[in-house]
């Protein structure tokens, strides 16, 4: 099945059309929070990320300022073609191909996928397999309009508000919700040094306590007997969710700070259904941006698992801990590093094992990789779809100014293409 | 170039074409008159063999963000041993979009209905479907548990206002038909109302779930949507319901109404056990009442997993999952829930929703008004409809099952005094031709000249579950999908949708609501026409 992709001129006509259009609602991809309220400056050179927002304007000045890189094959420019031809006889020849990075849109997930399966690799997002931790038990999850509009005490799980800079702005302190209720009144569980913003009660719980604090305020919140020396801050909070009308207990992976975050989210999950026994409570958790839902969500109806699924065998096997990405290059089984990434310019790790790097024009290579195909960045230089990091929504992203850069999708169709010619 | 079926049984009910013999002739994607004068055609042989137009399924859940968590949620559902076709893309990958397309291409069905597509997250739904090679799409647009609507009800909007919202979001989200779920239950569920029936009032509107039905159906109507409001009632699952079904039914007013899933909804309350069949009341309801159209949502035994947008019933139905595990999500407008379920045929109440369901398929004298569904995968995986036709088709494999369910439900079920078997004919009415007409695709459903030549091949046999399991041969838009139940060639399907007008004035309100209370603005949640096939791979037909 041929997908029709746009092809490079119909990007740039593209990118033309909407850069003559309305420069504002510009929707943001570079983190989970997903606002879409942007605007493009007269000189379309900056873009305006709202109040005090960092991390949107660090990512829209990074791809707009981009120099239109080359492809290049061991550090040496060639067109494009070339790249494509060293990049295809390389994803052939290889034993295990391990397709990582993945902070891409909805376009890139779908080659990638496409290509992962062609050619027997193995697929994870650079965040890793963190949003299939319900697989044990489930879990009562809201999204970030419905805790917009009606959560009556938010729970912060670590200071998501250093990571989604306007989620202040945008989700606890609106002042205009639904129903006229008064905001939420918000509680950070964090001891990072900047968590005492002002006007937020913040609970000390540093990474290393937070597993046993969450099962201390589930069992608080269950009223099963449990030493009152234990966190006697547990004892407070609990009393606050068992009284409130809508709790809701906000986290991503990352800021749960601790390598095991499915022991925290598992803890997490039981302590909403015991309070929706009675009353309504629900989680809310977020992707840490760059296309870590997308990821996730692609893999699933490509594969029927999320990330962290080789197809080495054929057939998907899914498996988070076997199959992540940093396990698979450390333990050298990976025989080639396929590197995806137009919404971070971060380079792949350092490794022995070759690479392919197909991403941000930007990429801070360190060291010349076997083949550097610079991409057009979705939301910027070219259309896209991203989710939102509640994975609910879904953000249509706009071309902003042409970059004469491919976009990934159609570079990662191109190189299907070509193995599926070489192996058959 | 042209092409010939020759020889084969033809059954089109559209036509009333009954098993006659007759040549088939199709060119260029679409059925056409035999030609005047003889020239090249390819001519393929069919003798014997049954000819329908592809089957066409208007309630299965095949997309978006509902479905997607369940396929996380339950990986032991899905383990594959190997790829199915080396040729095409994520073969080995059962339960994904692609394996979804294959297998119902395998059985001759060339389009299918995703019938809850939650507006906030139609994008993923039209990605999800564009994925889905083989067969045309559609999907059914949520609404009536979204605060816009309830707001504009609580205050006193007028139905004219009411009518150009549902076009908008048909537009904004490029559906076919509109669909309601437990109508305001998810919306009262969000203030911790644990059971929702048709007169109760949703907490902070003061509106009751028959004005939200009341008022979707009417802008349905009123805007000339061909496939009417699409309904799932309130109390889904509960001993009883079947008073809401038939509620909801003269709550129809003598208007269309298309009541989903009705099995869900047969259930009396008598006997020791205090739950009883009501497919009798209930299918002399819906022959009565001729505006009214229902599927069936048939249960079959063994390990599924209900996914449904009904959020309170789903998590009042937290307590059978079986696995442990489920999952319930909520959002701005609405939500859903995800519990897995085993059907046991021992245990009283699944052996009774089985023989309900049948029952409704039996007592229902009309094969234009009743459909064949399983809610999949709610009552079976939609590899199941072979099977189901065969419990249609033959009485005496009903009886060998209902000797072996729980003898209690078998005893207590109308079933075994019921004779009926479908023939082929009232098959292909109720798979294709009627389904087609009620989704207002005239172009598909029958075999006359200018319909699509998305057609079907069956040898017939004895056992009917084998013969829809595996068709000999399927054409979608003229071109050869499945040889000997195989699929030989993975072709792009389409999306349908209505695109309704509206008075722009409604944008105005909307536009400043969206800024107000969403995290997203009005232009950035509508699909944008030109941006879809771009940025999702989507063909759009707009009907």
């Amino acid at each position: 099945m041929n997908r029709e992709l746009p092809t490079r001129e119909a990007t740039e006509s593209a990118a033309r059309e909407s850069a003559t259009g309305p420069s504002t609602a510009i929707p943001c991809p570079f983190c989970g929070l997903g606002c879409d309220d942007l605007s493009l400056a007269e000189d379309a050179a900056t873009v305006t990320a709202g109040a005090g927002c960092e991390r949107a304007a660090q990512g829209f000045r990074q791809a707009l300022e981009a120099p239109l890189a080359e492809p290049a094959v061991a550090g040496r420019p060639v067109p494009l073609e070339q790249a494509l031809e060293r990049a295809a006889s390389l994803l052939s020849r290889a034993r295990l191909p391990l397709f990582a990075g993945l902070a891409g849109d909805l376009e890139e997930m779908r080659g990638t996928l496409a290509l992962a399966e062609a050619s027997g690799g193995v697929v994870d997002h650079r965040h890793g397999a963190r949003l299939g931790g319900i697989q044990s038990g489930g879990w009562i999850t809201t999204s970030l309009g419905d805790a917009r509009n009606r959560a009556d005490l938010l729970l912060l799980v670590g200071d998501l508000r250093r990571r989604m800079p306007r989620l202040p702005e945008r989700v606890l302190e609106v002042g205009d919700r639904l129903h006229a209720r008064p905001d939420a009144t918000v509680v950070v569980l964090d001891d990072g040094p900047d968590a005492g913003a002002a006007g937020v009660e913040r609970i000390p719980v540093g990474p290393a306590q937070l597993a046993d604090f969450v099962q201390t305020l589930r069992a608080r919140v269950a009223g099963r007997p449990i030493d009152a020396d234990r966190y006697p801050a547990a004892a407070a909070l609990a009393e606050r969710l068992r009284g409130a009308n809508f709790p809701v207990v906000v986290f991503t992976p990352d800021c749960l700070g601790t390598r095991h975050p499915d022991l925290v989210m598992r803890g997490l999950a039981g302590l909403v259904r015991t309070l929706n026994q009675q009353g309504r409570a629900a989680l809310l958790p977020l992707g840490d941006g760059e296309g870590e839902v997308t990821a996730h969500q692609a893999s699933a109806w490509h594969s029927g698992f999320g990330v962290g699924t080789t197809y080495h065998e054929g057939v998907p096997r899914h498996d988070p801990l076997l199959w992540s990405w940093s396990r698979v290059l450390a333990h050298g089984e990976a025989d080639l590093l396929v590197w995806v990434s137009t919404l971070s310019a971060e380079a792949p790790p350092a490794t022995r094992v070759p690479t392919l790097v197909l991403g941000h024009p930007a990429t801070r290579l360190e060291r010349a990789p076997e083949v550097f195909v610079p991409l057009a960045v979705p939301g910027v230089h070219r259309r896209g779809v991203l989710h939102r990091g509640d994975g609910v929504a879904l953000l249509p992203l706009r071309a902003l100014r042409a970059s004469g850069l491919p976009h990934g999708g159609e570079v990662l169709r191109r190189l299907h293409a070509r193995i599926a010619k070489e192996t058959a | 170039m042209m092409t010939c079926l020759t020889g084969g049984r033809v059954f089109d009910p559209a036509h009333g074409v009954h098993g006659e013999v007759r040549d088939l002739w199709f060119r260029d994607g679409h059925i056409c008159e035999p030609p005047a004068a003889p020239g090249e055609a390819t001519t393929v042989d069919v003798s014997g063999k049954v000819v329908m137009a592809g089957a066409v399924d208007i309630h299965s859940h095949i997309a978006g963000g509902n479905v997607n968590t369940a396929r996380v949620l339950m990986p032991e559902q899905h383990l594959a041993e190997q790829a199915r076709y080396a040729r095409f893309p994520f073969s080995g990958a059962k339960w994904s979009a692609f394996d979804t397309g294959y297998r119902y291409a395998e059985m001759g069905f060339t389009t299918v209905v995703e019938p809850a597509v939650l507006p906030l997250n139609a994008v993923q739904v039209h990605a999800e479907l564009a994925d889905i090679p083989i067969l045309d799409t559609a999907g059914l647009a949520i609404l009536g548990n979204d605060d816009f609507l309830l707001r504009l009800l609580r205050d006193g909007g007028e139905q004219q206002q009411v009518n150009d919202y549902v076009a908008w979001t048909l537009r904004a989200t490029r559906c076919l038909g509109l669909k309601v779920i437990n109508a305001g239950g998810a919306a009262a569920f969000k203030y911790n109302t644990r059971t929702f029936s048709l007169d109760d009032v949703v907490p902070m509107y003061g509106v009751s779930s028959r004005r939200i039905l009341q008022a979707l159906q009417r802008a349905v109507t009123e805007l000339g949507v061909p496939h009417p409001l699409h309904v799932h009632c309130n109390n889904l699952g509960v001993a009883g319901n079947v008073e809401t079904a038939l509620a909801t039914i003269d709550a129809a007013d003598g208007l269309p109404m298309h009541l989903a899933h009705v099995q869900f909804y047969g259930y009396g309350d008598e006997g020791k056990r205090g739950f009883s069949s009501g497919a009798a009341r209930l299918a002399a309801a819906v022959n009565h009442h001729r505006n009214i159209t229902v599927d069936v949502g048939q249960v079959l035994f063994g390990q599924t997993v209900t996914i449904s947008g009904d959020v309170l019933r789903q998590f009042d139905a937290r307590g059978i999952a079986s696995p442990r595990k489920w999952v319930v999500w909520e959002s701005e407008d609405g939500g859903g829930g995800i519990v897995p379920f085993r059907y046991r045929h021992r245990n009283y109440v699944n052996a009774l929703q089985w023989a309900i369901g049948l029952e409704i398929f039996l007592l229902v004298d009309d094969p234009w008004r009743v459909f064949f569904t399983t809610d999949h995968p709610n009552g079976a995986p939609f590899t199941a409809y072979p099977e189901l036709f065969r419990l249609l088709m033959d009485r005496d494999y009903r009886a060998l099952w209902l000797a072996r369910i729980n003898p209690a439900a078998a005893d207590g079920a109308i079933l075994r005094h019921l004779d009926r078997e479908y023939d082929l004919y009232e098959i292909a009415t109720m798979t294709r031709a009627a389904p087609a007409r009620l989704l207002g695709l005239t172009d598909r459903g029958h075999l006359g000249p200018g319909a699509v030549a998305d057609i079907a091949v069956y040898a017939e046999q004895e056992d009917k579950a084998a013969m829809f399991r595996r068709a000999d041969l399927v054409y979608k838009d003229g071109r050869k999908v499945v040889e000997d139940g195989r699929v030989v060639a993975a072709v792009r399907g389409r999306t349908h949708a209505v695109a309704p007008e509206f008075d722009p004035g409604i944008t105005s309100p909307l536009g400043a609501y969206f800024d107000r209370y969403h995290l997203q603005r009005m232009d950035n949640f509508g699909l944008q026409p030109e941006w879809l096939p771009q940025a999702l791979g989507a063909e759009f037909v707009l009907h």
